[in-house]
C-alpha cells in the first residue's frame, strides 16, 4: 500500500514549513521597520507591492499550473522571497519595476523549475539579478537618507508617488539628493585611484541595518531555525578576504569591519545563503558552499561592474550546489 | 569490550514517555481463544510450507511449518487467506487452529546446555521456532549459528526498549529479574564467553533496581549497562555502535562483526525452548494514544488483535474510553515505527511488541521537500532521507538501493522531524516491501526461465559441458585427496620410523 498521508500517534513539537517560514519573517520584522524609518515611504511601497504583486503571481500560476493555491501560499515562501527582495532594492525602485522583479521572481525564480523545493537557484536574488541587469541605472540610485525622510510631509508623499509611478527620478524635484551606497562611493574612489576616507561615505544608516540584520539572525540560530555553518562561513571568508585586500591595497579598501557593515554581507549570509532549498545538504558541502560565496562577494566586490557581488556570489554557487551534495554526500554512500 | 564508555551516535532523538504516565508493570494473561491464525509467510515474505493438512490434531508446540509451532492443542480446520499484522494491509495463506480447549503440550526433554555441543542447542531452537522478540523476529538459530562462526564473539543482551509506548521488556524485567539474569547467563555459558552486557535505558529505573538487587554474585559476568535515553539505541545497528562504537556498513550485519544481539525476551524464550517449554506467546504492551496508560499482556502468537484489545478494554478504563474515541484503527508497535492497521482479526505474531488504542493526530497534508536535511541531521544511520524519500515516491527501487535502503530502521526519526510533513518512513516502508517482492519475482521469473529453457540445446549443452567440467573437477580432487592421503601416511610413516623423537 503506499503511503497517501501520515497520521501521527503520538504529538510531537514538529516545526513545520510555515513556521520556518514565519519565523525568518518574524525575525526581520525590526530591521525592515527601521529600513522604512530611515530610508522613506519607498521602502513601504516596494514592500508592499513585491510581496503583493509575488502572491498575485504566484496564485496564477498555481492556477495555471492546476495546483492548490492555498497550500503553494500557506507555507509562506513567496512572501518571505518577496521580502527579502524588498530589502535589496532602492527606494526610489519604480512600481513597473517592482512588478518586473516580482514576476521574475515567482515564475523564473521558481515555477520554471516545478516550484517549491525544485528550484535550484534562490528566487529573490534570481529577481534581484534580474533588475540590476535590466535597470542598472534605477537599481544602483540611492537617495540620501537624511533628506528623503519625511514621513509625515504631504508634499513628499506626492512626490514619492509621481517617482514611484512615472518611472522617472528626474520627475521628482530632488533628483539632485540622490546618493550614492558606501560601496559605490569606494568603486568611485577606487577608479581615481583616491584614498578613502569613511566620513565621505554617509555610512549611516547601512551601519545599523547590519546590525539589526545580524540581531535577527542571531535570533534564527537561538530558535534553532537556520543552523550555523553556512552564516559563520560566509562571514569567515569574506572577513579573511577583506582582511588580506587590505594589506594588499591599503589606501582603497575600507578598515574590514566596515566593509563587512556597509554592504549586503551581513544580511545575505543570515538571510539569503541559508536558504535551504538551495544550499548543500551536508555539513562540510554547506560550509564550503558559505566560505565560497563570502570570497566571492568580496572578489566581485572590488572586480566587477556591481558595487555589490552578494548576489551574483549566491547564484553562482546555487549553480554549484548539485556538484557539492555529490562530492561530499553522494560519494559518501554509494 | 574493554571500555565501558558509551559511544555517541550521529543521529537520534531524545524521546521520552509522558512523564506522567501509568504504566502498569504487572503482565496480564490472555484467555485461551477458540481459535488462533497462523501466517505460513515470514516477515521476509517468503511463503511457508506446512507440514501439516487441515483435519489434523496437534499438540501445543508442534512444528506445523518451518518457523510456525502451534501455540495450542486443537484440529487444524483449515488453510485460508486472512489478514497478517504486516503494513501492507494484504491477506496471506494463513492456518487456522480451533483450539480444543485442552492446552496440552508435546514433551520435550530438557536440554542440559553444560552437556551437549551448541549445534544441539540450536537445533532444539530451531524446532522450536524461536524468532527475535524484540520487532524484527528474525530466526534466531540462524542469527546465534552465524555469529557463533566469529572468534571474537560479543554478546548483548538488548534490554534498551527506547521507544515511548513500549514497555513489554520492562515489564518483564520488573517482575522476573532473577529468571532474566539466569537465562542470559546460561546463553553466555554455552557460548563459552566470559561476560555478557545487558544493556538498559536509564529512564527504566525500577528495572534497574530489580536486576541488581537479584544480581547474586554468580551472575556478576552479566554487566548491566545503562544507556542514556536517545531513540532507536535499541535498533541493532545503534545499540552496536553505542556499546562498541562499531559502525555498521550498509547491508552489514551485527553477527558479521562478530557482535550477537539478542532482545532480552527472545532470551527468556530460548531458556524456556532448552527446559523443555514451548515458547509460544510474548508480553504485548497496549497504550493509549497519548501514551499515557499502558498495560502489558501474554498473548500467544496467532492470537487475533481484536481479543488483545477487548481484554485490555476490559481491564483498563482509560484504554476503554480511548478505544471508544477511535476510528477502529489501531497501530501496532511505537508510536514512531509502528503503522496503522484496521483488519483487527489479524494475529499477534512474534514482531508485534506493541499496540496503540485511540484516534490518531492527523498531520498537515505533505508539503514540497524544502531540503532542510533536518532528516538527514537525525538519521541514526546517517542515510539521507529526502533522497530515499525521492527515489521511493517515484518507485525507483534502484536509486533507493544505491542510497542504502537496506540500512534504514524504518525508526521513524525522520518522519518527525520534518518541517513538510512528509511521510517519509511510510515510504521506505513500502518501498522496502516493494523490493522484497521484486527480488522474490525475480527469482521466480529466474527459475521459470531456467525451466522453460530447459529444452533448449543451448542449456543442454551448457548442462552437459558443466557436467563434464564438474567430472574432471572431481576426479582431479580425488586425485588430490588421493596424493594428499599418500603424503600423509608417507609423513606418518617417516615419523614413526624416527625412534624416540621428542620430549
Ligand atoms: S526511518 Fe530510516 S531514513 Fe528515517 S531516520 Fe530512521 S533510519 Fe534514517
Ligand atoms: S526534513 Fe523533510 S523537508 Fe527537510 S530535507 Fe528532509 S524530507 Fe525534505
Amino acid at each position: 500500500m503506499k503511503p497517501t498521508s501520515i497520521y501521527q500517534a503520538w504529538q510531537y513539537p514538529r516545526r513545520s514549513t510555515a513556521s520556518i517560514m514565519m519565523q525568518v519573517m518574524l525575525s526581520l520584522v525590526p530591521g525592515t521597520v527601521l529600513m522604512m524609518h530611515w530610508l522613506g515611504p519607498g521602502v513601504l511601497i516596494n514592500w508592499v507591492v513585491l510581496i503583493a504583486a509575488s502572491v498575485l503571481c504566484e496564485a496564477t500560476v498555481m492556477r495555471l499550473r492546476q495546483r492548490s493555491i492555498k497550500t503553494a501560499l500557506n507555507d509562506g515562501s513567496i512572501v518571505l522571497a518577496a521580502w527579502l527582495l524588498a530589502l535589496c532594492i532602492p527606494p526610489s525602485l519604480p512600481i513597473s519595476q517592482l512588478i518586473v522583479g516580482a514576476v521574475t521572481l515567482s515564475v523564473l525564480g521558481k515555477h520554471v523549475y516545478g516550484g517549491l523545493g525544485q528550484n535550484p537557484f534562490n528566487p529573490a536574488m534570481v529577481g534581484y539579478a534580474v533588475l540590476l541587469i535590466s535597470f542598472p541605472k534605477t537599481m544602483t540610485l540611492w537617495f540620501d537618507p537624511n533628506l528623503a525622510v519625511s514621513w509625515t510631509t504631504p508634499a513628499v508623499w506626492a512626490d514619492w508617488w509621481n517617482l514611484k509611478w512615472f518611472a522617472n527620478p528626474s520627475v521628482a524635484p530632488w533628483d539632485s539628493i540622490t546618493q550614492a551606497t558606501p560601496l559605490d562611493r569606494l568603486r568611485e574612489f577606487r577608479n581615481q585611484s583616491a584614498s578613502v576616507s569613511i566620513n565621505s561615505l554617509h555610512t549611516s544608516p547601512w551601519r545599523e541595518l547590519s546590525v539589526a540584520w545580524l540581531m535577527g539572525g542571531v535570533y534564527l540560530l537561538a530558535r534553532g531555525v537556520i543552523r550555523w555553518h553556512i552564516p559563520v562561513a560566509v562571514l569567515t571568508a569574506a572577513i579573511i578576504a577583506l582582511t588580506v585586500q587590505s594589506y594588499l591595497s591599503p589606501n582603497t579598501t575600507l578598515p574590514v569591519w566596515s566593509a563587512m557593515l556597509y554592504g549586503g554581507m551581513v544580511f545575505g549570509a543570515f538571510y539569503v545563503a541559508t536558504d535551504p532549498v538551495t544550499a548543500p545538504s551536508s555539513v562540510r558541502a554547506r560550509l564550503l558552499y558559505g566560505a565560497s560565496i563570502g570570497l566571492l562577494s568580496v572578489i566581485l566586490r572590488t572586480h566587477s561592474n556591481y558595487p555589490e557581488g552578494f548576489a551574483f556570489a549566491v547564484l553562482l554557487m546555487n549553480a554549484s550546489v548539485p556538484l557539492l551534495d555529490r562530492w561530499f554526500v553522494l560519494d559518501k554512500r554509494s | 569490550m574493554s571500555s565501558s564508555a558509551i559511544h555517541a551516535l550521529p543521529g537520534g532523538l531524545a524521546l521520552s514517555a509522558p512523564m506522567d504516565a501509568h504504566i502498569d508493570a504487572t503482565i496480564h494473561e490472555l484467555d485461551l481463544q477458540p481459535s488462533y491464525y497462523l501466517p505460513l509467510i515470514n516477515y521476509s515474505r517468503t511463503v511457508l510450507h506446512p507440514e501439516v493438512k487441515s483435519g489434523d490434531c496437534v499438540l501445543g508446540g508442534e512444528q506445523l511449518a518451518p518457523g510456525v509451532v502451534a501455540p495450542t492443542s486443537g484440529t487444524l480446520t483449515e488453510i485460508r487467506q486472512h489478514p497478517w499484522p504486516h503494513p501492507s494491509h494484504t491477506q496471506v495463506p494463513t492456518l487456522v487452529l480451533e483450539s480444543d480447549g485442552r492446552d496440552e503440550f508435546q514433551q520435550f526433554t530438557v536440554i542440559d546446555h553444560t552437556q551437549v555441543g551448541v549445534e544441539e542447542i540450536l537445533n532444539r531452537l530451531e524446532n522450536s521456532a524461536i524468532h527475535g522478540l524484540g520487532g524484527a523476529a528474525f530466526n534466531t538459530a540462524n542469527k546465534i549459528r552465524r555469529a557463533y562462526e566469529h572468534k571474537n564473539l560479543t554478546l548483548i543482551i538488548n534490554a534498551v526498549e527506547c521507544e515511548p509506548g513500549i514497555n513489554c521488556d520492562d515489564a518483564l524485567m520488573q517482575q522476573h529479574p532473577s529468571e532474566v539474569l539466569q537465562a542470559c547467563n546460561a546463553i553466555r555459558q554455552w557460548l563459552r564467553l566470559p561476560s555478557a552486557v545487558l544493556a538498559i535505558e536509564n529512564d527504566k529505573q525500577t528495572a534497574i533496581t530489580a536486576l541488581r538487587d537479584d544480581q547474586t554474585p554468580d551472575l556478576t559476568s552479566i554487566k548491566i549497562t545503562e544507556l542514556p535515553t536517545i531513540y532507536p539505541s535499541g535498533a541493532e545497528s545503534p545499540l552496536v555502535q553505542r556499546l562498541t562504537g562499531i559502525k555498521l556498513q550498509p547491508g552489514e550485519r551485527a553477527t558479521d562483526a562478530g557482535v550477537l544481539c539478542l532482545n532480552v525476551a527472545t532470551v527468556l524464550s530460548i531458556h524456556d525452548a532448552l527446559m523443555g517449554q514451548a515458547a509460544v506467546d510474548r508480553i504485548v504492551s497496549i497504550s493509549t494514544q497519548s501514551l499515557q496508560h499502558s498495560m502489558n499482556l501474554r498473548v500467544r502468537f496467532g492470537t487475533p488483535l481484536k481479543a488483545v484489545i477487548e481484554f485490555a478494554r476490559e481491564h483498563n478504563t482509560a484504554i476503554e474510553a480511548a478505544w471508544r474515541s477511535n476510528t477502529q484503527t489501531i497501530r501496532i508497535g511505537g508510536p514512531l515505527s509502528g503503522f496503522a492497521m484496521d483488519m483487527l482479526n489479524a494475529p499477534v505474531l512474534a514482531s508485534t511488541n506493541a499496540l496503540i488504542v485511540g484516534k490518531e493526530h492527523p498531520l498537515n497534508e505533505a508539503t514540497a521537500c524544502i531540503r532542510c536535511s533536518e532528516c538527514a541531521t537525525v538519521c541514526p544511520v546517517n542515510l539521507l532521507p529526502q533522497e530515499l524519500y525521492a527515489a521511493a515516491a517515484s518507485e525507483q527501487l534502484d536509486t533507493a538501493a544505491r542510497y542504502s535502503l537496506d540500512a534504514c530502521l524504518l525508526c521513524g526519526c525522520c518522519d518527525l522531524v520534518c518541517p513538510a510533513s512528509i511521510p517519509l518512513t511510510p515510504w521506505f516502508r513500502f518501498a522496502k516491501d516493494a523490493t522484497r517482492q521484486k527480488q522474490q519475482s525475480d527469482a521466480a521469473a529466474e527459475v521459470a526461465r531456467l525451466l522453460s529453457e530447459k529444452h533448449s540445446n543451448r542449456v543442454q549443452r551448457r548442462a552437459i559441458e558443466k557436467e563434464q567440467q564438474e567430472a574432471a573437477r572431481r576426479a582431479a580432487a580425488a586425485q588430490r585427496q588421493n596424493s594428499a592421503q599418500d603424503i600423509k601416511a608417507a609423513l606418518t610413516r617417516v615419523k614413526n620410523k624416527r625412534p624416540g623423537s621428542g620430549s
